[in-house]
């Protein structure tokens, strides 16, 4: 970023705002599986909040707030939730990703909705994790 | 009454496209592209199709014009010929 | 010179206009991408998956690799931007 944006009304209402942009992106990925939205969308939205941290409170604060070493990890964490759970559901006699051969609870459905938000959460962390990695990447350059 | 809304919406989007693509302000072809962006998830949200328009907002009105302009801000701000 | 590309531009786009004219109304319901697997999806989808929103059981459990392969693409993507623009 080139310079820090410095106004008390910007920087206050970011501080504020965050939270709130945050409870929108959990809600969105926790119940996608009966509203719209789902992992793409409430990864974008958490990506977000952290733009808006790095554009009014400066770059660093938000690299402090999702730390490198947690973000590059979860990137790949939608595939290995994919493939986990895949891997899962041959083992338990049904196909890759049919989600409904999972023994964990009596009733089918209700393994279903859980897989699926699982992986709904994996897309999400993913999501999440490559946005603000390549908004820092590209923001955080010697160049200007 | 709807389709008066629709076509309002529907119109705008053909300013801001050619909009866009006229700019030679960079800058303001970015800042257009985010109405443009936000104008087309009103639509996919207005044809019934609530994940799109939620896709479209997060993704084409925030994150890709912020990316737009830090590009802008690395490199020239005005189009040569 | 500037003649060729505006006929080019022309003639594609009345190919289109004309091709337009040929596809199902607007919304119609009886549209070829409507009558395939559509409606099994909207009948079963609900007890097969199990969850409500019928954009979810299709992206996640119908079209679950697809999804699977989004995934990976966005995953390799970052991964490209970290090795061309460096670790921040």
């Amino acid at each position: 970023m080139p310079e820090l944006f410095e106004d008390v009304i910007v920087r206050t209402i970011a501080r504020l705002l965050t939270p709130f942009i945050q409870l929108f992106a959990l809600y969105v990925l926790m119940h996608g599986h009966a509203t719209p939205g789902g992992g793409f969308q409430a990864g974008v939205i958490m990506a977000a909040s952290f733009i808006l941290i790095a554009i009014a409170l400066g770059l660093q604060e938000a690299k402090d707030r999702v730390k490198q070493k947690v973000r590059l990890p979860m990137e790949s964490f939608g595939p290995l939730t994919f493939v986990v759970i895949g891997i899962i559901c041959i083992a338990c006699g049904g196909y890759y990703l049919q989600y409904t051969t999972v023994p964990l609870l009596p009733s089918l459905q209700a393994v279903g909705a859980i897989l699926i938000s699982a992986v709904e959460v994996g897309i999400g962390v993913t999501v999440m994790a490559m946005v603000t990695t390549i908004f820092f990447s590209m923001a955080g350059g010697k160049h200007a | 009454m709807i389709w008066l809304l629709n076509l309002a919406l529907l119109m705008l989007l053909v300013v801001t496209a050619i909009a866009v693509v006229v700019n030679k302000d960079l800058l303001a072809a970015a800042i257009t592209f985010s109405v443009y962006s936000f104008i087309m998830a009103m639509l996919y949200t207005q044809l019934n199709a609530p994940d799109v328009g939620l896709a479209e907002a997060a993704i084409g009105a925030g994150a890709t014009t912020v990316l737009f302009i830090i590009a802008i801000s690395k490199t020239a701000r005005r189009e040569e010929d | 010179m500037r003649l060729a590309p505006l006929m080019v531009v022309l003639i594609i786009g009345a190919t289109l206009a004309i091709a337009v004219a040929g596809m199902p109304a607007f919304g119609s319901s009886d549209a070829p991408a409507y009558t395939h697997v559509v409606p099994r999806y909207l009948e079963k989808g609900v007890e097969e998956t199990g969850v409500g929103n019928i954009v979810t059981a299709i992206v996640v459990y119908y079209r679950g690799y697809d999804t699977f392969g989004e995934v990976t693409v966005i995953f390799t993507a970052g991964i490209a931007v970290i090795a061309l623009l460096g670790r921040e």
